[in-house]
C-alpha cells in the first residue's frame, strides 16, 4: 500500500465514523483520539515515515501535515456543533428568536450618491470628471463667462465676496474657463462641485449647494446633439419613460440657451403639488458655448463649437427620493442619512 | 412682470386662453404662467428688456402665431404754441446720457383717470393715482419706455441740465428719503437744483401735484451701466431703473414721448406745445450683422431655410437683405441683445421651436482621451468607511468666526456674510462633524460614527488669490459601537476602535503600517497618535480637544481621525503584486508573559519581532490581564506568534530555538517572565 492509499483509507474511515450521526461532545472527542491522538492512526503514519527513502520523506511529511490539519478542522467543527452531554442545561436548547449579531452599517451621503451616479452616466459616453476651485477670481466666475460688472445677469446669482475681486464661486461654470485655458479641444468634461449663493436658508434654498457642469467642445457640435445627449442623461437618471422638454432661456455664456424640463416623475405629467400643476419639472440649464467665451480662452469659434450644461445635485436628489427640505442634506441628522446606503 | 390679457388683445389677435398663451410664450423663451383667466405672469431673463411691456409681449405672440401686431395709433392734437426755444436741455455727460427728449403740455387739469385706464393699470398691479401719473405708468406698461413728468412751474432757470452728481451731494427722492450721491450717480437738474435721480426716481421738489397745470415730459436714454451702478449702490430698484439697466429703445423713446403727450392732452385736457426738445449729441449707430447662409443650420443641426429666415426676421422687425454669402441684418433698436450672428441664430432656433429641433445622439469614443476620475479612490474609501459603520455627512462650509478660531489660525472671512453664524469659511471638517454630533445627541442618537470629505480653507496672503483650499477626509466617533449586545460586552467607540479602523484601512489598501505612536506634538487632537507607513503619515487619531468640545457644548469625550488622502489614494492606485499562497503549514505558538505594569505591550512586541527571524509572519496580542493570578505590580500579556516558511515544513526544534531566544531577550531587557 502506498502512502497515498493509506491517507485515503484514513479519510474514508473518518468519514464513516462521523457519518449520519448527531454526535455528543464525548463521541467527538473519542473520534479525535482515534485519529489524531498520540497513538492514533495519523500518528502511526508519521512513525512509518522513517521507513521511506530519505528523498521521499519531505513530500510525505507535507501530505501528512495537510491530512492532520484537515481532520483537526473537521473535528473542531464537530465539537462546536455537538450537543452538550448534559441535556438538562438551558444552553442546550437554542432560542432562535434571539437577535443576531447586528453589525452597524454606515451610509453614503445622498448628494454623493447622486454625483457618483451622474459621473457614471456621463463617464460611459466619454466625459472625464475634473474639479475646480471653490474660491475663484471675478474673472473666472463672471467676466470670462460674459458677465461683466454691472451686468443685470449678476442679479441672477447673489454672490459671497472674500475681497472685491475674489468670490465663492456661484456655479461650477468657473471650471469651464480653467479647463479651456489649460487644454485644447476636443474635450469632454463634467465638473462636480460645491457652489455658493448669498441666499437666506429655507426649506427651498440653502447658502450652498452642489452642481455638475458639463462641457463638450469639438468640430461641428450641434444643438441637436446637445438635445440627444441630455435626453440620454435624463432617461438614464430618471427612467426610460420620462419625457424631456427644451425651452429657450438665457445664460450669458451660452447662445442659444435652453432650460430643460422633465415630465413630472411624481404625477407622470398630469399635474401635482411638486410640479405646481404644470406636469413639468425644471432640472437643468444648457446651451451652445457663446463665441465670446471661446474668444476669452483663445479658441477659434470658426473652427470649434460646443455645448455646456449645468444641473443642481440637490434638486435632482430631492426629486429622485422625494425629499422636501433642502436643509436635511446639511444638518448631519443620522436618522436621515441612514436611509441612504 | 404682469400682463393683462385684455390689454394684450388690443395689440394682437389671438385665440388662446391664459394657460395656452402662457405655454406658447414659455415655448418661445418668455417664461410665463397664468394668474387666473385675466392675467399672465412673466419671469423675464435680463436679455429681453423689449418684453417688459404689453407691446413687446404682443410682438412675441405675433412672431409665434403669425398674427399681425396692432400698434397703438398716435394722433397728436395740434397746438398753436410752438415749444419754447428758450427752454434748453444741456447734457453735461453724454456718455451717461446719450439722448434726452422732452415735450411740454400746458393747461392740464389733474384729476382721476377714466375707468378703462385705471382698470388696466390695476390689472397689472399698479394703483391709480391721478391722470398724469397714470398716463406715464400706462405708457411704461404699454410701450416699455420709462417716462418722467415734472411740474414745469417748479423747474427754475428755464432749463434741464443732465450731469453727474458731486460726491456727497444730497437729494430727496419721491419716497421722501434723503439720499447721498457719489460722483457716478447721474442727476437731472433745472437751472438751480437736482430734480431727479436719472433713470431711477424723481425728486419731491418738482413732483406733479393736484394744482399742477403745466408739465414737462421726459423721455430719455441713459447708459445701462450708469443706471445699474446707481441703483445697486443705493439699493433702489424701480420699474424705470430695471428697464434702463437692461437697455431701452433710443429711437422708440420719441414714440413713447408722443404717446404720453397725446394721452395727457386727451385725459387731462392739456395743450401740447408744437415740437420736441431733443438733445441727442451723437446719434447711436445700430450695427448691421452678417449671417452666413448655412451657419444657422450647421449650429442647430437641421435645415433652417431661407423662407423661414425671412419670415421670422420680418416678424421680429429685423430688416434683412440677402447678400452673396448669406444675409445682412439690421436688428431693431429695441433689441439690445442682438449684436452678433449667434444672437440671430438663437432667434431662429427659438422661433423654429426647441421641441421641433431633432435629437441627435452620437458618441465617438475616440474623440477625447479618457482620464481616470481623480476621486475614484476616494469613492472606494467612502464605501469602505460606510461598510464598517460610518455615516457620511455634508456640512456647511460657512461658520461662526469664534468657533473657527478654536480650530485654526488664518481664518478666511467672507466680506458680505448672511449672518455672524456664517461669516468665515471652515478651516477644518471637525466643526461640521461636532455640530452634527451635537444635533444628533439632542435627538437621542448617542452612538455615532460620522465622516466628511470636502474642502477646507485657510487665508494666506502669499498664496494665489490669498487663500489655500485643501481636500480633507475627517471622521469622529461617539458612544457605543454595538450597544447592549446580549452576547458581548460594551464595544465603545474610542481611541482603540479608531486605531483598529486605521489598521483595517491599511489592510484594505494593502499597505503595512510601520508605526502607530504618540505624536511628539499634538496638532489636531489630544493624545494624538500618528499612523505611518515608512516615513509617510497615513492618518492621525486622537481625542477631540476639550476647548473644542466646550465650543459645541458637548460634555462627553469624543475621538476623531483625519487621513492623508494623497498618500492613501496613491497607494490605492497601485496594483499590488500577487504573493504565492503558503505551501507549507504554519506553526503557531502562544506566549504569556508576566511583566511589570509600566512595560508597554509595544516594547515586548518589538523584541518578539526582532528575535522572530524571517520565519515570523504575524504577532497578535490576544490577552491582557491584571488581577488575582498575577502580583499587583505586574500584568500578564499573551501573544500569539505565527511562523511560516516559503521553502519547507518547519520543525519543532527550530521553532523551540527561536522561542527560547524570544523568552530570553524579553526577560533580559524587560524583566518579563514566561508564565
Amino acid at each position: 500500500m502506498t502512502l497515498q492509499d493509506k491517507i485515503n483509507n484514513i479519510k474514508s474511515q473518518f468519514a464513516d465514523a462521523v457519518k449520519g450521526l448527531s454526535l455528543t461532545k464525548k463521541e467527538v472527542s473519542d473520534i479525535k483520539n482515534q485519529f489524531l491522538g498520540r497513538k492514533g492512526s495519523v500518528a502511526q503514519l508519521f512513525n512509518e515515515m522513517k521507513n521511506l527513502p530519505p528523498e521521499d520523506r519531505s513530500q510525505a511529511g507535507k501530505e501528512l501535515n495537510i491530512l492532520k490539519s484537515e481532520l483537526s478542522t473537521k473535528i473542531d467543527n464537530l465539537l462546536h456543533a455537538a450537543a452538550d452531554d448534559s441535556t438538562s442545561s438551558l444552553e442546550s436548547s437554542i432560542d432562535p428568536t434571539l437577535p443576531g449579531d447586528f453589525i452597524p452599517v454606515g451610509s453614503i451621503h445622498p448628494i454623493e450618491k447622486t454625483i457618483q451616479e451622474i459621473k457614471n452616466i456621463f463617464g460611459a459616453i466619454g466625459f472625464n470628471s475634473v474639479y475646480g476651485p471653490e474660491i475663484d477670481d471675478d474673472y473666472h466666475n463672471f467676466e470670462a463667462l460674459n458677465i461683466p460688472h454691472y451686468h443685470p445677469a449678476r442679479d441672477m446669482q447673489d454672490t459671497f465676496y472674500i475681497t472685491d475681486d475674489v468670490v465663492l464661486r456661484t456655479h461650477t461654470s468657473n471650471t469651464q474657463i480653467h479647463v479651456m485655458e489649460e487644454q485644447q479641444p476636443p474635450l469632454r468634461v463634467i465638473v462636480p462641485g460645491r457652489v455658493y449663493r448669498n441666499e437666506a436658508i429655507s426649506v427651498r434654498s440653502y447658502c450652498l449647494f452642489h452642481q455638475i457642469e458639463g462641457l463638450y467642445v469639438s468640430k461641428n457640435v450641434t444643438f441637436a446633439e446637445m438635445k440627444g445627449t441630455l435626453e440620454y442623461f435624463v432617461k438614464s437618471f430618471f427612467g426610460q419613460n420620462v419625457k424631456t422638454r427644451f425651452r429657450p432661456s438665457y445664460f450669458p455664456f451660452t447662445e442659444p440657451s435652453a432650460e430643460v424640463d422633465v415630465s413630472c416623475i411624481f404625477c407622470k405629467g398630469s399635474g401635482c403639488k411638486t410640479c405646481k400643476q404644470t406636469g413639468w419639472l425644471e432640472i437643468l440649464g444648457c446651451g451652445m458655448v457663446d463665441p465670446d467665451v471661446f474668444l476669452k480662452v483663445g479658441y477659434d469659434s470658426e473652427k470649434w463649437s460646443g455645448y455646456a450644461f449645468g444641473l443642481g445635485i440637490e434638486r435632482m436628489t430631492m426629486l429622485k427620493y422625494g425629499i422636501d427640505d433642502i436643509r436635511l442634506f446639511f444638518n448631519g441628522d443620522v436618522r436621515f442619512l441612514r436611509q441612504f446606503r | 412682470m404682469i400682463i393683462s390679457i385684455e390689454w394684450l388683445r388690443s395689440l394682437v389677435d389671438f385665440d388662446l386662453n391664459s394657460q395656452d398663451l402662457a405655454d406658447l410664450l414659455t415655448a418661445g423663451g418668455t417664461e410665463a404662467e397664468p394668474g387666473g383667466e385675466s392675467i399672465i405672469k412673466l419671469d423675464l431673463t435680463p436679455n429681453r428688456p423689449d418684453c417688459m411691456s404689453h407691446l413687446g409681449v404682443a410682438r412675441e405672440v405675433s412672431v409665434l402665431t403669425g398674427s399681425k401686431l396692432k400698434r397703438p395709433e398716435i394722433n397728436l392734437s395740434k397746438s398753436d404754441t410752438k415749444v419754447d426755444d428758450s427752454f434748453s436741455i444741456e447734457i453735461a455727460n453724454d456718455n451717461e446720457c446719450p439722448r434726452y427728449a422732452a415735450r411740454i403740455v400746458r393747461n392740464i387739469k389733474v384729476g382721476p383717470s377714466p375707468d378703462w385706464m385705471s382698470s388696466r393699470l390695476e390689472a397689472v398691479g399698479i394703483r391709480s393715482i391721478n391722470n398724469v401719473v397714470d398716463v406715464a405708468n400706462y405708457v411704461l406698461m404699454e410701450l416699455g419706455h420709462p417716462l418722467h413728468t415734472f411740474d414745469l412751474k417748479l423747474l427754475q432757470g428755464n432749463k434741464i441740465v443732465v450731469r453727474l452728481a458731486n460726491d456727497g451731494e444730497k437729494i430727496v427722492t419721491l419716497d421722501n428719503e434723503e439720499r447721498t450721491m457719489n460722483n457716478h450717480h447721474l442727476l437731472i437738474c433745472d437751472g438751480k437744483k437736482p430734480v431727479a435721480l436719472a433713470g431711477i426716481m424723481g425728486c419731491a421738489n418738482s413732483e406733479v401735484t393736484e394744482s399742477t397745470t403745466d408739465i414737462l415730459i421726459e423721455s430719455a436714454y441713459f447708459d445701462p451701466i450708469t443706471i445699474r451702478r446707481g441703483s445697486k449702490s443705493l439699493d433702489l430698484a424701480t420699474e424705470a431703473s430695471k428697464r434702463f439697466e437692461r437697455g431701452t429703445d433710443f429711437e422708440g423713446l420719441i414714440t413713447a414721448l408722443d404717446r404720453t403727450a397725446e394721452l395727457l392732452s386727451e385725459l387731462a385736457g392739456g395743450d401740447i406745445d408744437r415740437g420736441i426738445l431733443d438733445a441727442y449729441p451723437n446719434k447711436i449707430l445700430n450695427e448691421k450683422i452678417t449671417l452666413q447662409a448655412d451657419k444657422a443650420s450647421e449650429l442647430i443641426g437641421c435645415t433652417i431655410d431661407e423662407k423661414f429666415i425671412n419670415k421670422t426676421f420680418s416678424a421680429l422687425e429685423i430688416s434683412c437683405k440677402k447678400t452673396k454669402n448669406g444675409f445682412s441684418a439690421l436688428p431693431p433698436t429695441f433689441r439690445p441683445d442682438l449684436k452678433r450672428d449667434i444672437d440671430l441664430i438663437e432667434e431662429l432656433a427659438r422661433v423654429y421651436g426647441y421641441g421641433t429641433i431633432p435629437s441627435d445622439f452620437q458618441y465617438d469614443g475616440n474623440l477625447t482621451e479618457i482620464k481616470v476620475d481623480p476621486l475614484k479612490h476616494v469613492a472606494e474609501l467612502k464605501r469602505f468607511l460606510a461598510g464598517i459603520g460610518f455615516n457620511e455627512i455634508s456640512s456647511n462650509s460657512l461658520m461662526n468666526s469664534k468657533r473657527a478660531a478654536l480650530f485654526e489660525d488664518n481664518i478666511l472671512e467672507v466680506q458680505n456674510p448672511l449672518s455672524n453664524e456664517m461669516s468665515v469659511l471652515r478651516p477644518s471638517l471637525l466643526p461640521g462633524l461636532l455640530r452634527s454630533i451635537k444635533y444628533n445627541l439632542n435627538r437621542s442618537e448617542p452612538n455615532l460614527a460620522l465622516f466628511e470629505h470636502g474642502i477646507v480653507f485657510a487665508a494666506d496672503k502669499k498664496a494665489e488669490l490669498g487663500k489655500v483650499e485643501s481636500e480633507h477626509l475627517t471622521g469622529i466617533v461617539c458612544g457605543q459601537r454595538n450597544p447592549q449586545g446580549w452576547r458581548s460586552g460594551d464595544e465603545p467607540y474610542d481611541l482603540f476602535y479608531l486605531k483598529g479602523v486605521i489598521e483595517s484601512l491599511a489592510d484594505f489598501i494593502n499597505v503595512t503600517l510601520t508605526d502607530i505612536s504618540e505624536a511628539k506634538k499634538s496638532l489636531l487632537f489630544n493624545n494624538e497618535q500618528i499612523a505611518s507607513v515608512n516615513d509617510n503619515v497615513m492618518a492621525q487619531i486622537g481625542a477631540i480637544r476639550t476647548d473644542q468640545l466646550k465650543g459645541y457644548d458637548i460634555d462627553i469625550p469624543l475621538f476623531g481621525f483625519s487621513i492623508n488622502l494623497d498618500f492613501i489614494t496613491t497607494m490605492m492606485a497601485e496594483t499590488s503584486r500577487y504573493q504565492p499562497v503558503p505551501q507549507f503549514p504554519a506553526i503557531v505558538r502562544d506566549f504569556t508573559f508576566s511583566v511589570a505594569n509600566h512595560i508597554q505591550a509595544g516594547e515586548i512586541e518589538k523584541l518578539i519581532k526582532q528575535k522572530g527571524t524571517d520565519l515570523l509572519t504575524k504577532v497578535e496580542l490576544v490577552d491582557l490581564y491584571a488581577g488575582e493570578q498575577v502580583s499587583s505590580d505586574n500584568k500578564s500579556v499573551s501573544f500569539r506568534i505565527k511562523f511560516e516558511s516559503k521553502e519547507r515544513t518547519l520543525t519543532d526544534t527550530e521553532i523551540d530555538k527561536i522561542s527560547e531566544s524570544i523568552i530570553q531577550v524579553t526577560e533580559n531587557k524587560l524583566g518579563a517572565k514566561l508564565r
